[in-house]
């Protein structure tokens, strides 16, 4: 039994461990699990590649480190953080994940988030379809001109897009104007009957950010950077984020 | 009963309050006990089980010697005691004055029912129209506005809870005595001041005061209501904060200028809480927020009332204080995460379900799935909610939960048959009592008690199935999903609601949690002089524990009062004398209670009469209208007084109630309380006997009246026994436990010899350096070998052996041998305290004694004294935790020490050499209380800790100068390999009792050989034999400050006895006719109590009546009827049979 035992000495100040727990307040609490189970009785990816939340933090605590690389648990999480919210000691185990997916070179990330990340990058609106500013444009005020015409009550009703002092800034998914450009009206209509003064950005408009989910520091601020700015520029209150 | 001059007061009236209370009591001073609840009891009032025998047992911690001062029944329904004055619906409010000679300011709220007049008889509720949820079954089932705080008290006053009272009249006019007054009158002339800009919430508000018979005046601006203020004289103000111009608390501020004594309510949106909270700050009472309706304001204006108006002040002088106000429990609605309660009807707190369980509950003991009330399968039980939890503020251990859910899965078990599914969801299962692993084992293995070691996220809904869904995930990680008919939660404890006004009161800081905590190596010091806690108040405690605090917290309020000269003069009561009727032909008075309105009039009770009078021994039959209240009492004194009667009868209800009652008749009287017989006449079971059987009611009054006449008849009422006391104590052992008892005892003025067997006292204090908390434990040791050596009264005798000892309580004779001197020494003594400590228990496990690198706890704590373990030089240390402990047939029980030592010098390295990595192979992390926030610290420093069962133990092999240890980790399910410079192994604690000693003073051993207490939780400190009491080691497992409180404990117990120079026995003792006794024995065995013994002459078996306790075992299994009990002879009993029939 001795060849697949873990070996166990001295603590390595060096672990991946003591590396995330330097990052993050109070240590993210990393090292006070109490093994009780509920992150995992309540994560909706236990179980998948025999892992879970509790077992990962536990093989960090041992210094597994590259076991917890090599495994692919760690891109499985959903960022929900249903453990963190209810765990008794408040361990900040999404943060661990995202310093672990962190670890994994670029390339070597998921096809799927790493491609929705680049794709973001291209273009100032961030669209991860690659919708580009004129292509938005386009569909928003095709959309709107539809529903005011078919829909007498909403005749008023207003879609802006870089609309200068608008109270509120307002993101949007971008799958929507693509593949589902009714999908966008319903939040339309709410804003436009409760009288809320809002707008577009012509950049920055897309909410989603696959370089968060990837963990690509340098990407995630630009997106959001983005973002911020047009709202800056557009002298904005609130920005109102629908994602 | 003798009286001392010293008084104390104590606060709160659970459990642990009634213990302080009657320790200072039956010592002689008299003590003020007040509980703001209506009743006494606390949470136990609610609980009508407890492990480990599965019973109630509270009866017990009433008096043993001098029974007859107190109340003799059921502790959960009343108690009274001579020199107990007990006072409910009292706060504490104000105390004043210096240590020794405090003025403290109680609030009572008087009842609306007068107590002296309630008979109990419920008609008022029968009529109540208003139903609320009954706070007594936890909300679960209802009551009116008039009821009884807890059902089964005696004697049983109704209350009128005002806030959702009606003031409809209906229980004034249904009264059949005239008890219930409604204040009507008061709260007309009762001035409230409305102050709001908006004429629409004046408006309501005035409507809604009237409605409630208040007098309402109304004012638009603060300036007209400073206007009509300087006018009027109002009661109350109630104003907003938001108005134009001068606002609300401009309006408080000049206010209060001309009336500081003004009572002002700010009223407020929730927008503008803080500033009302500032307002406060400023004088103001209280906020109420808006918007308001009637539901909210009104009962909320109510209890502002209730405490201005109604509710009388009184002062009172004491020269201690014990507060023992107890804890409170979680609310799962406080968390983030509340496991749907509150949502789900299936999901309850462990109160709840107590209560469901309850016989006298909502349902009647009938468990039921709540959502569709179907029958039960599945139960589970979720540990450490609200505790062990650092998002609740929790980081501390609740140490009464585990053990309370083990005792509800088994009494389901038992309740609902063996077929019912029963899983606890835990950490850490804390059995750490002496006797609680086994309780746990018992659970798992006879009870099939699942144990399942996994925190739950969240519970679901099973639409399809009815009841709960449950997610978990097993130790490997395997997520099951589990359907479940009901979620109990464990609810952790939490301050009591006035621990915030408490403290203020007392200037006593809170911990960072807000309990009170207790002064370095005691339970029961407050930081302020004459301030001393009992109970869970400053620390989370179970019943034995909190028994044990509670007489230390008497121990230290006593040695106070003594120190200010309290227990040193006497008074003596001037009592008339009993007079002594035995062998008087008897003559019996029979007084008949006609309750309220007569149930037999006219005819009937005169042909009762005839029937009676029948027997010359009837002196006369009177019909007393309520006897059991004042007037009646005063009537019936009167009767008495006239009469030439030797002996009474009374037949009325509800025996209980009139035990105090008589007693003071008989005070007053100098009759015999032995010879008054209190009979049930009106009973529910007479009634109900009158419905079915078709029975008249005079004629089961007759029957009923002739059972007690046959009981009085042959009645030999006995004087009390008395006996003569040794005041001197003998304690045996000298470590921390013994120096402790030693000192509290001769403090008191009382002599005591100390045996210690080694040549130096100190016991374990020898080689113990700090506690986890950083106490110096040398301090301690050096202070109280001092106090020892310097005190008077207090004789030590080193070197020395018990050789024998015999007697009983008040006469012990015990002999020892001085090894020093090599002579005998002879000790006569009142009481004996047991004090023979224990050690670090032996092992061979796991390689010791083959490496100087395998070492015990003790001995690691040694070598790094000595510096002949350098920590800087160490890179691992592994620590494996119940060794040799908690295991069928070697030590089965938790020494309780052991994580906490383990976590101390965990610490104490990581301190010293950060680097070190540690590791802890544990079984169940056992930091309960608030030593838990260790266990988090140790996490936080990196120590890691490792989880292993007893099925698989860790292994060890040698590598030279290294230790491997080889363990299963069971999250991730593979074996672990530890090269370790250092092990350490928890061996436990081995007691030194040794049966010689156990059999010298004639106590037992229990089976593990520890000192076998008279009653783990009620006793915990004394032995089935009056007089000899234990303390620390030998007494059960504990660290240095439980046993210092054992000690005290141990002590105070002793001090009853010491207090003075004669034993009154109970009047209702055991007798031998000597003629009659055949010496088999049968008895001696029989005997609870070790009151019987071969009479010196060899010819019959004598009774100890200061030991006997009266409970009748002898005279059941006498075959001759040599044995019998004052009061309950043979011949007493068959007339008794015969005339029922």
């Amino acid at each position: 039994m001795s060849e697949t035992a873990i070996k166990l000495r001295k603590r390595e100040k060096t672990s991946l461990f003591d590396q995330v727990k330097e990052l993050l307040p109070d240590g993210g609490n990393l090292n006070l699990c109490l093994t009780c189970g509920l992150c995992s009785s309540g994560c909706p990816a236990t179980g998948l590649v025999s892992m879970d939340p509790r077992k990962m933090l536990r093989m960090i605590a041992l210094g597994l480190d590259e076991e917890v690389l090599a495994s692919d648990w760690p891109w499985m999480c959903t960022m929900c953080q249903r453990c963190i919210y209810a765990c008794p000691m408040k361990i900040d185990i999404p943060q661990l994940i995202y310093n672990i997916r962190a670890q994994r070179p670029r390339e070597e990330r998921p096809k799927g988030i790493l491609g929705s990340c680049d794709m973001a990058l291209k273009n100032d609106t961030n669209s991860a379809m690659g919708t580009n500013e004129e292509d938005f444009i386009f569909v928003v005020e095709d959309v709107l001109e539809q529903y005011q015409e078919e829909q007498p009550e909403f005749a008023e009703m207003q879609a802006p897009i870089d609309k200068e002092g608008a109270e509120f800034f307002l993101n949007q998914n971008s799958r929507e104007p693509v593949t589902e450009p009714d999908e966008m009206v319903p939040l339309w209509k709410i804003l436009h009957l409760a009288g809320v003064d809002w707008t577009y950005g012509s950049k920055g408009w897309a909410g989603e950010n696959y370089c968060m989910f990837l963990a690509d520091d340098d990407a995630w601020k630009h997106v959001v950077q983005t973002q911020t700015d047009q709202t800056h520029k557009l002298k904005c209150k609130t920005y109102l984020n629908t994602e | 009963m003798r009286k001392k001059i010293g008084t104390a007061m104590v606060v709160g009236a659970g459990i642990s309050g009634i213990r302080s209370a009657l320790d200072l009591a039956e010592f002689g001073y008299s003590v003020t006990l007040v509980d703001k609840a209506p009743n006494i009891g606390g949470i136990l009032s609610q609980l009508d089980y407890q492990f480990p025998n599965d019973r109630c047992g509270m009866c017990k911690m009433l008096p043993l010697v001098n029974r007859d001062s107190s109340s003799q029944y059921c502790l959960r329904k009343g108690l009274f005691h001579e020199n107990i004055n007990i006072m409910l619906g009292t706060r504490l409010t104000n105390i004043e004055g210096e240590p020794g000679k405090f003025k403290v300011i109680l609030k009572q709220k008087p009842s609306s029912v007068d107590p002296d007049l309630c008979t109990g008889c419920g008609e008022c509720a029968r009529v109540c129209p208003v139903l609320v949820p009954d706070s007594f079954n936890m909300g679960l089932s209802e009551r009116k506005a008039i009821y009884l705080p807890v059902p089964h008290n005696i004697p049983n006053t109704y209350t009128i809870d005002f806030s959702s009272c009606t003031r409809c009249g209906e229980c004034v006019s249904a009264c059949p005595t005239g008890a219930v007054k409604l204040p009507e009158e008061k709260r007309k002339n009762f001035n409230i001041l409305v102050v709001d800009d908006e004429l629409i919430v004046r408006d309501s508000l005035k409507e809604w005061l009237e409605d409630e018979g208040f007098s309402v005046e109304m004012a638009d601006s603060g300036q007209t209501a400073l206007d009509m203020l300087k006018q009027n004289t109002y009661h109350l103000m109630l104003t907003d904060i938001k108005m134009p111009g001068m606002d609300g608390v401009e309006l408080l501020k000049e206010a209060k200028k001309d009336l500081p004594e003004l009572p002002v309510v700010m009223m407020t949106a929730y927008a503008t809480v803080e500033t009302a909270i500032e307002a406060m700050k400023q004088g103001a009472l209280d906020y109420l927020l808006k918007p308001f309706d009637p539901e909210t304001f009104t009962p909320k204006v109510l209890e502002i009332y209730q405490t201005l108006e109604v509710v009388q002040e009184i002062e009172l002088g004491v020269n201690a204080i014990i507060v023992s106000t107890g804890t409170e429990y979680f609310d799962p609605l406080q968390s983030n995460n509340t496991f749907g309660y509150g949502r789900y009807p299936d999901v309850v707190t462990s109160r709840e379900f107590e209560r469901l369980l309850s016989g006298t509950g909502p349902e009647n003991g009938l468990l039921q799935r709540q959502s569709d009330k179907k029958p039960l399968k599945k139960i589970a039980w979720f540990q450490c909610v609200g505790s062990r939890d650092i998002q609740t503020n929790a980081d501390f251990c609740s140490s009464i939960c585990c053990m309370h859910a083990i005792k509800e899965a088994r009494l389901v078990k038992e309740k609902l048959g063996h077929n019912i599914e029963t899983t606890i969801f835990y950490m850490d299962m804390r059995a750490f009592g002496k006797s609680f692993h086994q309780y746990k084992n018992q659970a798992q293995n006879e009870y099939d008690v699942c144990f399942s070691r996994s925190r739950v996220h969240s519970v679901t809904e099973n639409k399809e199935l009815g009841g709960l869904m449950v997610q978990y995930v097993d130790q490997k990680g395997t997520r099951n999903e589990e359907q479940f008919d009901m979620v109990v939660l464990s609810i952790g404890q939490r301050p009591s609601s006035g621990t915030k006004e408490l403290a203020r009161i007392t200037e006593l800081p809170l911990n960072k949690w807000g309990f009170c905590e207790s002064e370095p190596f005691s339970t029961s010091l407050s930081s302020k002089e004459g301030i001393f806690f009992g109970g869970s108040f400053a620390g989370l405690k179970d019943i034995s524990e909190s028994v044990i605090g509670s007489s230390s917290a008497a121990l230290s309020a006593s040695r106070f009062i003594h120190s200010i000269g309290g227990s040193l003069s006497s008074e003596t009561d001037e009592e008339i004398e009993l007079k002594d009727v035995s062998r008087q032909m008897p003559s019996v008075l029979i007084v008949v209670c006609t309750c309220g309105k007569p149930q037999i009039e006219g005819v009937e009770q005169e042909q009762l009469k005839t029937n009676l009078l029948r027997d010359p021994a009837v002196n006369d039959i009177v019909f007393i209208e309520n006897t059991c209240t004042a007037l009646g009492l005063s009537n019936l004194k009167e009767v008495l007084e006239k009469s030439n009667a030797n002996r009474m009868l009374i037949g009325a209800c509800l025996p209980h109630v009139y035990t105090g009652k008589v007693n003071q008749l008989c005070k007053g009287t100098g009759f015999h309380p032995q010879a008054v017989n209190v009979v049930d006449i009106y009973s529910q079971d007479a009634l109900k006997a009158k419905d079915e059987g078709g029975q008249s009611l005079e004629s089961i009054i007759e029957q009923k009246l002739k059972m007690g006449f046959a009981h009085l008849k042959r009645m030999d009422p006995p004087l009390a026994p008395i006996a003569s006391s040794i005041q001197k104590a003998l304690v045996v052992g000298g470590g921390i436990a013994g120096m402790t008892a030693s000192l509290a005892v001769a403090d008191h003025g009382f002599k005591v010899d100390l045996v210690e067997s080694q040549d130096q006292l100190g016991g374990n204090l020898f080689w113990l350096k700090s506690t986890i908390e950083g106490n110096d434990i040398k301090e301690l040791f050096e202070k109280t070998v001092k106090k020892i050596e310097n005190h008077p009264l207090v004789k030590v005798h080193t070197q020395a052996e018990i050789t024998c000892s015999f007697g009983s309580v008040g006469n012990f004779h015990t002999s020892a041998h001085s090894k020093k001197e090599d002579k005998p020494l002879s000790f006569e003594h009142g009481v004996a305290i047991l004090a023979t400590g224990g050690k670090e228990a032996l092992t061979t496990s796991y390689g010791y004694g083959t490496s100087k690198a395998i070492v015990t706890q003790k001995e690691f704590a040694l070598n790094l004294d000595d510096g002949s373990i350098n920590p800087a030089s160490l890179e691992s240390v592994v620590m494996i935790q119940c060794v040799e402990s908690r295991e069928q047939d070697k030590k089965n029980y938790c020494s309780r020490v052991c994580c906490a030592t383990a976590l101390k010098n965990a610490l104490l390295l990581k301190e010293k050499n950060p680097q070190v990595g540690i590791y802890v192979l544990y079984r169940d992390m056992m930091t309960t209380g608030f030593l838990e926030s260790y266990y988090t610290r140790a996490r936080k420093e990196d120590v890691i800790f490792i989880q292993y069962d007893v099925e698989n133990k860790p292994e060890i092999t040698k590598d030279g100068e290294t230790i491997k240890i080889t363990a299963f980790e069971p999250i991730l399910g593979k074996n672990i390999e530890i090269s370790a410079d250092l092990l350490i192994l928890a061996t436990g604690l081995a007691p030194d009792f040794s049966d010689a000693m156990a059999g010298n003073f004639g106590v037992r051993k229990d089976e593990f050989g520890f000192f076998q207490e008279a009653e783990s939780k009620w006793r915990p400190v004394d032995s089935l034999k009056e007089g000899i009491f234990s303390c620390g080691i030998c007494n059960s497992p504990r660290n240095i400050t439980e046993s210092i409180a054992t000690a005290e404990a141990a002590a105070q117990r002793a001090l009853r006895i010491l207090g003075d120079n004669k034993i009154l026995a109970g009047s209702i003792v055991a007798q031998v006719h000597p003629s009659l006794c055949s010496l088999c024995e049968r008895c001696i065995e029989a005997c609870p109590y070790d009151a019987r013994y071969i009479h010196h002459e060899n010819t019959h078996v004598a009774v100890n009546p200061i030991m006997c306790q009266g409970c009748g075992s002898c005279a059941v299994v006498c075959p001759n009827s040599a044995s019998a009990l004052a009061g309950f002879i043979d011949q007493q009993l068959f007339d008794v049979i015969d005339s029922a029939f």
